[in-house]
């Protein structure tokens, strides 16, 4: 890479074409302010200095709107999977089951659609011998696939009634 | 002023650490000359500064990329000559000062001490090379003033050797003419 020099045909060639220019101070053409270029350089870097943490911020930014696709789709995945994972029961068969589907799915999977609470009484409705209190979710479980009771109908009604 | 070459200063620049010193370092080496350069151009102090400020931010933003093929001082006044340009065509649109009132606005920087040497022949070179058409005037700056080489000039208008001596030849005669009154 090679440093600025001066032609030092300059001078010749302008004796060949018009003399009377080489006798001209070619150096104060233009006043300068006093102590101009000791104070150029700081002002300089300060704006260098302010356009950094500038292009840092816009930086960040572009970056982030460059993903302009994959944010929306990620808030709306957040969203779905929101509520997929909401224990709310209600909110989940409104948006999931359907009559058809519940009556072909398995009862293991429908009882996560059931209020155990709703489940007992449902339940001691079909058998009275049995006592509420003594019924946990295993117990409640295993009584609805001895009996084979109709848990289709029951979540529908579960759905009907919130 | 700096004593190191271009090529120390940009291996300097590309050292994160050196990076701000560097560029100091640049500045202080080619503000004079790219000061005078873009003065020539809007003759205005205020506006020349507000310009070469422009440059050397322009130079900072681009000098990481820089490649080593080309020469820093002309790259450096190449920023400079398109800010100029592109200064003068927003002052033509917005048709701040006409060729026609130029020496009025001379006049009024005279009266605040900047950018008037009372010798009258330097006023008449002044108003010469004004009066150029902006190609020539920017090949007889580069030429008369900087001594710059009609390769590196070629290289900082994107005009050909051949083209650039034409012109300079054309832009002495028309400001020898205007000085002498012929």
């Amino acid at each position: 890479m090679k440093e600025f020099k001066p032609d030092i045909d300059c001078k010749a060639e302008l004796e060949e074409i018009a003399p009377i220019l080489n006798s001209f101070d070619k150096s104060s053409l233009f006043q300068v302010p006093a102590n101009y270029f000791d104070e150029l350089p700081a002002k300089i870097s300060h704006r260098v200095q302010a356009k950094t943490f500038e292009y840092s911020i816009w930086h960040f930014f572009r970056t982030i709107m460059k993903q302009r696709v994959a944010v929306p789709a990620l808030m709306i995945i957040c969203v779905v999977a929101g509520m997929f994972i909401s224990k709310d029961s209600e909110k989940k068969a409104q948006l999931v089951l359907n009559p058809d589907v519940i009556q072909q799915a398995d009862p293991s999977i429908l009882l996560a659609y059931v209020n155990e609470y709703d489940l007992k009484e449902a339940l001691i409705e079909s058998d009275h011998s049995l006592s509420a209190s003594y019924l946990d979710e295993d117990q409640s479980v295993a009584y609805l696939l001895d009996t084979e009771m109709d848990l289709q109908n029951l979540v529908l009604d579960n759905i009907e009634i919130n | 002023m700096s004593h190191y070459e271009d090529k120390e200063l940009l291996e300097m620049f590309r050292e994160e650490q050196q990076s701000n010193y560097a560029f100091n370092l640049i500045v202080r080496k080619y503000q004079s000359r790219l000061y005078h350069h873009i003065r020539r151009i809007v003759i205005d102090h205020d506006d020349a500064n507000d310009i070469i400020q422009n440059t050397f931010i322009k130079a900072w933003k681009g000098l990481s990329k820089f490649r080593e093929d080309a020469h820093l001082y002309t790259w450096l006044y190449r920023i400079a000559t398109n800010e100029s340009i592109t200064f003068l065509n927003q002052q033509k649109k917005r048709n701040v000062v006409s060729i026609e009132n130029l020496g009025d606005s001379l006049q009024v920087n005279q009266s605040h001490g900047i950018g008037m040497n009372p010798d009258k022949m330097q006023e008449k070179l002044k108003q010469a090379i004004e009066a150029l058409p902006e190609q020539q005037k920017l090949v007889f700056s580069l030429r008369y003033f900087d001594e710059m080489k009609y390769e590196d000039m070629s290289e900082v208008l994107n005009v050909s050797v051949g083209a650039l001596k034409a012109s300079y030849h054309h832009a002495v005669k028309k400001v020898e003419k205007f000085i002498t009154g012929n």
